[in-house]
């Protein structure tokens, strides 16, 4: 009997943690690229794999059922998160540059079948545990220290706010099935509470405009690592929670509005930097955020999104970065150009099928893509670096920067059609990539404060951070030092010393001692004897 | 399961009594270093989780009430007996109790200076919780909540840092406060009715009377959770040790106050008390986040756990004080995981800044060489936060959609100092974990920790783990 494909994958996952380095290293390599495949056969329906339906006692008085079963929408996006897996292993697994490829290649298997349980979430808690451990995977995938700073505080800020949503929800309405969501909306209260929390903490997953700086601090990373991380966890995740709670954002008339600012904002954010970067894996971090602007655009203005259609748009966005973090290291002379020509030509299709629907949208996506394209070739084409990438990498390169690109051509239907336009775009890409007027002006923004400089944690620091210390010092002083330690406490402590005294005094061999002594004992059995036996 | 189950009560209250017999007369010379002593301690502990386990295994999941009961009669004329009970609710927490002390024995592994006073002490205050925590009627209740703070003294005493006179003049007077109130109010309520604490909602006082009954065993209980203005004396005794067991101890005793008003209010305050609850709500919401704030604002890490500590102590005080009783679980499961990993956190500090002494390191970015600690310390602090990994995730959304239902704006506060506490843990994670090139130079001697100690906390995460995946896998 067939084996569910999650269970193959997180057995090959948990057994690339624990082999050791030299020896089996590359059979356990072996055993994650067979379980996804095993997965990819399975999804694709070439054989019968049984459900997985499992009953979770998370609580001890409620029962979670996870439900790992993709279904007509999701089975696609579950499909090419696989091959996304695999391929992602694929170039760990050939990449000189990676020092701890199990560990890695691990963590990549957990990080998609955690996408996969997210994707395929019917309810409130399965989804949540999802993001959560997610989360930890990618803080464990994270090498640097500052970006795991910034990473974690931006992402358990997140989480915390996801969790009181569903809070509020499971509060109000005793139920945590996600298909619900769109038939009782309309009795919630706090909407536009529930509905702003939410879009914070989607802005936060995918890294948008404001929240990006996590993303920022991740250029030390390797470019394998960096690109899996921009787009196959925390920021895709962002678009699942968006797509999967829709229903929920629908119940304030804000959603829309700030969803489209923020991503119109992303975009101009991420084309600026992407711009001015001279650190390939900064430039690399922008094109992710103008990336990830663009779907939430096409997730605000398009009636809806088509799976195979978003799945395409990633996957080319994707290569493209990988091409552009790889560049430098691997090309030179016009190898760089012409290979970042083929991926920005699949990327400009990709965006052309994701968003052909709204056709100003279309042309906007595709004026931004082509014109950054463009510029990051166009800085790299007297590349004269020598090649430090081992030939196999050199070679799965090409092939994924091909086979994603031809698979582009062969999915969209009307391909034929747009052949004329797409050697027109071509030419002009090579021309601007060639002649491009900005790449002599960015020189001027090659300085400390912009290359390296990091404006929105500093905004954070001065209008969040420092306000929250020094509130935090003064009610140290004011409470617990001024109040409570020399007034309350020192009052006690001298109104004792003062009972003491003039007990002390009312022993103290004198007359007039023994005669206050004696009259309040009189006083005391008086009082005694007037509730005790008189009343 | 095991039939006539009560005798397990009996050994779990016998176990830590014959361990501190055995303490006390094991042979400590300096070559033992007082390991013979520790030994007792930690097999003692070990002994009755082995027997909480099999309590748990005898327990029936999903019943409220009381279950598993041991009676022994004492006088007849008063007639007092001793009722000794378990429940899912305080099964969980005597389990944390257990293995948050047992954490502190393996922090004080190479302690040298009194170890032997500090591990009978240690096992006086385990029989003393076990004890408050089984008690089902008011004269053993009051007995151990009163008996446990003589050790705690006696720890604060010995083994306080500086300004020790001080501190325990607070902490004198503020449970001599807390026990005077409560001795009167359960001398009032013991010579009206003969009552247990089961019974307690039912006692008929006048008017005059039943306001000073209630309002005395509110403030008793209230004196040990660090609530304004409680709290200072909590916070003078944690700031001041750096013993990691002590300060496992001292900061298991809010615990039981949190245990008491549960225990007392089942599900609703008493009529005549109710209208104070909202004040107490503000007050006790007020504090989460002053506290938060001091935390956020200082340097010293004994200040940022007592911070997260008061925050969550309070947390679940508001939980257990909401009109309904569905969420005792979820707090008592929480708590457990919360109890453990707030002892783990403390192990790790104090062992770091033990070594960080010793080979006169810089703090900041200490744990850069460090990778176990680092990744011990690092799961401890993301697991306290809320992420996914212990059963305090899923039981605290319980908890926050019970205060989020009743009052929203409220909880919006109470958040908040929740954010601000966690963060105050990654802020201090990161300042242990983040060097620059100018310290990474500085701290090339990589901190060690013994094997012992990492294997215990490798199996406290495992267990934290399993308390997320299945909390109840003790139970048939």
């Amino acid at each position: 009997m067939a084996i569910n494909f999650v269970f193959i994958l997180l057995f090959s996952g948990i057994l690339s943690f624990f082999a050791p380095k030299k020896h089996v290293a590359y059979l356990c390599h072996l055993l994650i690229l067979g379980a996804f495949g095993y997965g990819i056969a399975a999804l694709s329906d070439c054989f019968a794999t049984p459900d997985l339906t499992v009953m979770w006692e998370a609580m001890p008085n409620f029962h979670v059922l996870l439900n790992i079963v993709p279904v007509a929408q999701t089975k696609v996006l579950a499909l090419g998160l696989l091959i996304f897996g695999a391929v992602s292993v694929m170039y760990n697994i050939t990449s000189a540059e990676e020092q701890s490829k199990s560990f890695l290649n691990g963590l990549v298997v957990f990080n998609i079948v955690l996408l996969l349980v997210a994707l395929c979430s019917t309810n409130y808690f399965q989804l949540l545990a999802a993001i959560g451990m997610a989360d930890v995977v990618v803080y464990s995938m994270l090498n640097s220290y500052e970006a795991k700073r910034q990473y974690i505080y931006g992402n358990f800020l997140a989480d915390f706010l996801l969790l009181n949503i569903f809070a509020i929800i499971l509060g109000q309405h005793d139920n945590i099935e996600i298909v619900d969501s769109g038939g009782y909306s309309t009795d919630w209260h706090h909407r536009d509470y529930i509905a702003i929390i939410l879009l914070t903490c989607i802005l936060i997953k995918s890294g948008m405009a404001f929240f990006h700086s996590a993303y920022q601090k991740m250029s030390p990373l390797s470019a394998n690592r960096l690109n899996f991380i921009l787009f196959m966890t925390t920021p895709l995740m962002g678009a699942v929670i968006l797509n999967t709670l829709q229903d929920v954002l629908d119940i304030s008339r804000y959603s829309l509005p700030i969803i489209r600012i923020f991503a119109i904002l992303t975009i101009l954010w991420g084309a600026c930097g992407t711009f001015v970067m001279y650190n390939n894996h900064r430039k690399c971090s922008y094109m992710a955020m103008v990336f990830w602007g663009l779907y939430f655009c096409a997730f605000s203005w398009l009636s809806s999104i088509n799976p195979l259609s978003f799945l395409m748009f990633l996957g080319m966005a994707y290569l493209f970065n990988t091409v552009l973090s790889n560049v430098g290291s691997s090309m030179q002379g016009k190898i760089p150009v012409i290979t970042m020509l083929v991926a920005a030509i699949g990327y400009m299709l990709a965006w052309w099928n994701f968003s052909g629907t709204n056709i100003i949208l279309a042309i906007a996506g595709e004026g931004v893509i082509f014109m950054l394209t463009a510029h990051v070739a166009s800085t790299y084409k007297n590349s004269t670096i020598q090649s430090i990438l081992p030939a196999i990498s050199r070679l799965w390169l090409y092939i994924t920067i091909i086979g994603g690109t031809s698979a582009v051509f062969y999915l969209i239907p009307d391909i034929l059609r747009l052949l004329p336009h797409i050697v027109v775009i071509a030419i002009f890409w090579c021309i601007v990539a060639t002649h491009n007027p900005f790449a002599y002006r960015i020189e001027k923004f090659n300085t400390e404060n912009i290359q390296t400089g990091d404006i929105t944690t500093s905004i954070y620091e001065t209008m969040l951070l420092a306000p929250l210390q020094i509130t935090g010092r003064v009610l140290r002083l004011t409470i617990d030092i001024v109040f409570l330690e020399r007034t309350v406490i020192s009052s006690i402590k001298n109104a004792i010393r003062f009972l003491i005294y003039i007990f002390r005094r009312l022993h103290s061999n004198s007359v007039l001692s023994g005669i206050i002594f004696s009259l309040l004992g009189a006083l005391i059995i008086a009082f005694a004897y007037y509730n005790g036996v008189v009343k | 399961m095991i039939e006539n189950a009560e005798f397990l009560l009996t050994i779990l209250m016998s176990v830590p009594l014959l361990g501190i017999f055995f303490s006390a007369i094991s042979k400590e010379n300096p070559e033992s270093a007082g390991r013979n002593v520790l030994s007792v301690g930690i097999l003692t502990v070990i002994t009755n989780l082995v027997i909480l386990m099999l309590i748990g295994n005898n327990l029936i999941h999903g019943s409220a009430s009381l279950q598993i009961m041991k009676k022994f009669e004492w006088l007849n004329t008063p007639k007092i007996e001793f009722l000794f009970a378990v429940d899912t609710f305080s099964l969980p927490l005597i389990a944390a109790v257990h293995i948050a002390i047992l954490l502190g024995f393996f922090g004080v592994l190479n302690n040298s200076y009194r170890q032997k006073t500090l591990v009978i002490l240690a096992l006086v205050f385990l029989e003393m919780m076990i004890g408050y925590l089984l008690a089902g009627d008011l004269f053993s209740f009051y007995i151990f909540f009163e008996a446990m703070l003589l050790p705690l003294f006696l720890l604060v005493g010995i083994l306080g840092d500086m300004h020790r006179q001080d501190i325990l003049y607070r902490f004198f007077l503020y449970n001599l406060l807390g026990a005077s109130l409560l001795f009167m109010a359960l001398c009032i309520l013991f010579n009206h009715q003969h009552v247990t604490i089961q019974t307690i909602n039912t006692v008929v006082l006048s008017r005059n009377l039943e306001m000073i009954v209630w309002g005395a065993i509110f403030i008793a209980f209230l004196s040990r959770i660090p609530i304004w203005p409680f709290h200072y004396w909590i916070s003078s005794v944690n700031v001041n040790i750096s013993n990691p067991l002590v300060f496992i101890i001292a900061n298991i005793l809010p615990l039981t106050g949190v245990y008491g008003l549960i225990r007392f209010f089942p599900l609703t305050a008493p009529g005549i008390i109710a209208p104070y609850l909202l004040v107490l709500e503000i007050i006790s919401i007020i504090t989460m986040v002053v506290i938060a704030l001091i935390g956020f604002s200082h340097r010293d890490v004994q200040y940022k756990i007592f911070s997260y500590m008061t925050v969550y102590y309070i947390l679940y005080l508001l939980g257990a004080l909401l009109p309904t009783d569905a969420l005792l679980s979820n707090i008592g499961f929480s708590i457990f995981s919360w109890l453990i990993i707030v002892a783990a956190i403390e192990v790790i500090i104090s062992h770091i800044e033990k070594e960080r002494q010793q080979l006169g390191l810089p703090e900041y970015g200490i744990l850069k060489n460090a990778k176990t600690i680092s990744f011990a310390l690092s799961f401890f602090v993301l697991a306290a936060v809320g992420l996914p990994l212990s059963s305090m995730f899923l039981n605290n959304m319980f908890i926050f959609a019970g205060l989020l239902t009743y009052n929203l704006k409220m909880a919006m506060f109470i958040l908040f100092a929740i954010i601000l506490s966690s963060v105050n843990l990654l802020q201090h994670l990161f300042y242990l974990k983040y060097s620059d090139n100018e310290n990474s130079e500085k701290n090339v001697v990589a901190i060690d920790m013994p094997s012992p100690i990492i294997i215990v906390l490798g199996a406290t995460i495992l267990l934290i783990i399993t308390s997320f995946i299945n909390p109840l896998w003790y139970m048939e």
